[in-house]
């Protein structure tokens, strides 16, 4: 184990996780904590984890043994009523996007917001303003099926970083896209970690992680094989 | 609002069913409303006659009068002789003197005749009354020519209740279509609200819109539905009461409290229906 891993401050910790689907461990006795504004990779072949790992944090899946801790909220006591609050903890970016294709870019970044009660005033001006940051203030109005997959990338990246969370989860962010898109959403990415959040990124793209450099976990077969720190190759 | 034009299939359906489901509703209470206000009309002149034995003192029928008023439920007692009777009888019957030249005794009793207080729907009373009367020994024979009154009352409350047993499976029915309606919309809808809560959004976020769409259909179908029954009314009320006399039948259309009960009911059939199916897919 790195020390990198062993701070204080964490905001996510998994205590023992174990995930089973069937008979059949997705995961398997996972222990770890990541620490406030960490950028961290979570890395390994197909099939090894990394968005059951993802999914089990905003519960998208139910833990089946031990504990998860997210920024103080055990996930395991939470009560059904909190887990939008729990939600709204992390801004998550999809492996396919998962955009309302029945609603424009903007209507899919407001809903963030809608449902955080922000005012529509308020709401159109954060909008516009992060559909700028991101590059494509010109699709506003587009549909998604209308736009590139780089461009349902941006508008996904924008919901996730609308309602400012704490915890940015991307699954295979640049899964798709071709590598100068790749290299805008991983600048957006630490650009988020700059502004304070906290960026988890499920990705098999080992090149992308040495161009990059960061904490990785390398999952396999379900297993936590290496928790390690990767240095930017210059 | 753009769900609501979205779904025009759904909405129009829904819509349909809840107005049919007024209008019937509607029908049946506007039915009952006249029902009883023709037999309040009609019982508002029930006269009770109790016909006297020959050759009664004056003192007795005093004594007789005494113990009519006294009873309850009798707003008036007339006493009217049998001398007083044929002489009415032959103003009423002019023209057929010449049966009244061959009478040689006045063959019409003394009678009392008893104006019973109005109490609309409250028919068992006049045969409890008449059977009183014949109880006192001088009266020979009782007679209200409303018997029949009672009998159409009767079939009317059995009506009555087989409109509020109809009107409950009509209301039922309604639900459950609403209910299927807007679960086929939540379905249709499903990877969009599986999207709203994964970024956070509550449930009640979520629900908040259909249950808008469902007040708003359940007040459109309400309205329609009593749009319809008034039209019909109107209709009904000019082409086929037209020919019949005017004091004969009189309709009117439902009171307001009624219509707006119809309206809140509708609106109801929409909320509860919205209710059902979120709670069960969002479960």
């Amino acid at each position: 184990m790195n020390d990198e891993f062993d701070k204080k401050n964490a905001v996510i910790r998994f205590f023992h996780v174990t995930k089973r689907y069937g008979s059949k461990n997705a995961l398997f006795d996972i222990t770890l904590d990541i620490c406030e504004n960490d950028f961290v990779f979570i890395s390994g072949p197909s099939g090894a984890g990394k968005s059951t790992l993802l999914k089990l944090l905003y519960l998208g899946e139910p833990v089946s043994e031990g504990e998860i801790i997210v920024d103080g909220m055990n996930l395991k006591r939470i009560n059904h009523r909190a887990i939008p609050l729990l939600r709204r903890k992390f801004g998550i970016i999809f492996q396919d996007f998962k955009l309302i294709p029945s609603k424009s870019a903007y209507e899919n970044i407001s809903l963030v917001l809608e449902a955080q009660g922000i005012k529509r005033s308020l709401i159109k001006k954060k909008v516009r303003s992060l559909l700028r940051n991101v590059g494509i203030d010109d699709k506003e109005k587009c549909y998604p099926p209308s736009l590139s997959g780089g461009e349902q990338q941006r508008v996904a990246l924008a919901r996730a970083i609308a309602g400012n969370p704490k915890i940015i989860l991307a699954d295979e962010p640049t899964g798709s896209l071709d590598a100068e898109s790749a290299a805008k959403i991983f600048d957006l990415l630490k650009e988020c970690r700059q502004n304070g959040a906290t960026v988890l990124i499920a990705t098999h793209d080992t090149e992308l992680i040495r161009k990059t450099g960061g904490k990785v976990i390398l999952l396999d077969q379900g297993r936590l094989d290496v928790m390690t720190v990767i240095p930017k190759l210059e | 609002m753009r769900t609501f034009i979205e779904k025009g299939f759904f909405n129009f359906i829904t819509i349909a069913t809840i107005s049919l489901s007024g209008l019937t509703v509607g029908a049946f209470l506007l039915f009952i409303v006249n029902a009883d206000m023709v037999m309040a009309s009609w019982t508002k002149d029930v006269r009770i006659m109790a016909y006297l034995e020959p050759d009664i003192d004056s003192q007795r029928i005093d004594q007789i009068r005494t113990q009519l008023q006294a009873l309850e439920g009798i707003d008036l007692v007339v006493f009217i002789s049998g001398d007083t009777a044929l002489e009415q009888l032959k103003s009423e019957m002019k023209r057929h003197q010449s049966i009244f030249d061959n009478l040689k005794v006045n063959p019409l009793p003394d009678s009392f005749e008893l104006h019973p207080v109005h109490v609309p729907e409250h028919f068992g009373r006049f045969e409890r009354l008449a059977r009183f009367v014949e109880q006192i020994p001088e009266v020979s024979e009782v007679e209200y020519g409303e018997k029949w009154l009672g009998r159409i009352a009767n079939i009317i409350k059995l009506f009555k209740i087989t409109v509020y047993a109809m009107s409950a499976l009509f209301i039922g029915a309604s639900v459950f279509f609403v209910a299927n309606t807007i679960r086929l919309v939540l379905y249709s809808k499903r990877d969009e609200v599986e999207i709203m809560k994964l970024v956070g959004a509550s449930d009640r976020y979520i629900k908040t819109p259909f249950y808008i769409n469902s007040l708003l259909h359940g007040g459109i179908g309400g309205g329609v539905g009593l749009a319809a029954l008034y039209i019909l009314f109107r209709l009904l009320e000019t082409s086929v009461l037209s020919g019949l006399p005017a004091n004969l039948v009189s309709l009117s259309f439902l009171p307001p409290e009624i219509a707006c009960s119809i309206f809140g009911g509708s609106v109801m059939v929409g909320w509860i229906g919205c209710f059902l199916s979120l709670k069960r897919f969002l479960k």
